[in-house]
């Protein structure tokens, strides 16, 4: 891992890399504290939970990005500008990834080192008869208000998932978490296909 | 004096971003199918759904958890243990429903025994899938194999019910 050292107010030097010269030693913090981190919750200081507070995230990583705008690198050393951009790559993508409970579910089983697609999990075949109907349910219907009902129906399945997805990570039962995570994924499909089906009948949400 | 300053003003302007393979729009990043998925993305053939309570159809209902695609695939045996239909109707991508398409087309003529030979390897290649699509073809023949599998199931058990009756 590389450590960052801070040698003077004005600059800091990054072990076994050339002198930075940094504009003032809130960003040297910021910058130094992004660098040392290997899982996006770390990114934003969080717990490994799944339990967010989504809006305080929201609001940390606005912060976190203001102070890395290219408008104030752009008179600094290419190495610098280099360095807020891979800083901002990441705090975006960790931002993207945790936002969403069902990429932050994938995260955090990946940092357990389970991965979705290596295996074939087999669903009751009622669970995906369900998701089977409400598809061709999608496919033909044009009733707003029958679509406004399936929509609101699809969604308190999703809540009801994440509060299990919880319980399950909470509990450390990870089989649990990637079977519903799972499900969650066609829930998710179905979510898109709505919207999808709201534009092209002109609902305007 | 207005040509001047129109003059002057393209003249800040980058050389790249007037060249017109330059645009934003052309460097996009866009999915590309191969022509045979394409085709049987537009016309997908044998869309639709057979009977599923008639003791002739075989039913293969499967789902991808890493997509969220669902594929029903069904076909119709006669007597000589022959599939003479097969329909689909798949939610997801392209290749899957390019996939399941091409799978009801392989299918339909074929004994039940040599329906289960149809491989994912051999859809995939049909349809030139890339890497990252193939679990779409492997979706296709988990579909025909439930199907077959849903068939015999129900066959076996109407024989049964058969003896059963006579004894």
């Amino acid at each position: 891992m590389i450590q960052a050292v801070p040698c003077a107010n004005l600059c800091w030097t990054l072990l076994g890399r050339t002198n930075f010269r940094i504009v003032n030693r809130r960003v040297f913090h910021l910058l130094s504290s992004v660098f040392a981190r290997e899982n996006y919750f770390d990114v934003f200081d969080l717990p490994l939970s799944y339990e967010l507070h989504t809006s305080k995230v929201t609001k940390q990583y606005r912060e976190k990005l203001k102070q890395l705008h290219p408008d104030k690198f752009h008179q600094k050393a290419q190495e610098e500008q280099d360095y807020s951009e891979s800083q901002s790559r990441l705090i975006n993508q960790a931002y993207n990834t945790l936002k969403n409970p069902y990429t932050r579910g994938l995260h955090m089983l990946e940092l357990q080192g389970i991965l979705l697609e290596e295996d074939k999990l087999d669903f009751s075949s009622e669970f995906l008869t369900e998701v089977y109907d409400i598809n061709d349910e999608l496919s033909e219907t044009k009733d707003h208000s029958r679509l406004k009902q399936i929509k609101q129906q699809n969604d308190s399945k999703i809540t009801e998932l994440v509060r299990k997805i919880t319980a399950a990570f909470e509990g450390r039962q990870l089989d649990n978490a990637k079977r519903f995570l799972m499900e969650m994924k066609y829930l998710y499909s179905i979510s898109e296909r709505i919207k999808q089906l709201e534009l092209e009948l002109g609902i305007v949400q | 004096m207005y040509s001047s300053r129109v003059r002057s003003l393209t003249k800040m302007v980058p050389s790249s971003l007037l060249q017109p393979g330059q645009s934003p729009a052309s460097n996009t990043p866009v999915a590309l199918y191969h022509e045979n998925v394409i085709k049987h993305f537009e016309k997908p053939q044998n869309v639709g759904s057979l009977d599923k309570n008639d003791v002739n159809v075989g039913t293969g209902l499967v789902g991808a958890p890493a997509c969220g695609d669902v594929m029903k695939l069904q076909i119709k045996v006669d007597d000589n243990g022959k599939i003479i239909d097969a329909k689909f109707k798949t939610f997801g991508c392209a290749s899957a429903i390019a996939s399941s398409s091409l799978a009801t087309e392989w299918v339909k003529g074929k004994s039940v025994d040599d329906a289960y030979k149809v491989k994912n390897t051999d859809i995939a290649k049909e349809l030139c899938l890339p890497p990252v699509k193939l679990h779409c073809s492997m979706l296709a023949e988990d579909a025909i194999k439930a199907a077959l599998n849903d068939y015999k199931v129900k066959r076996d058990g109407g024989k049964a019910e058969k003896r059963a009756a006579v004894n």
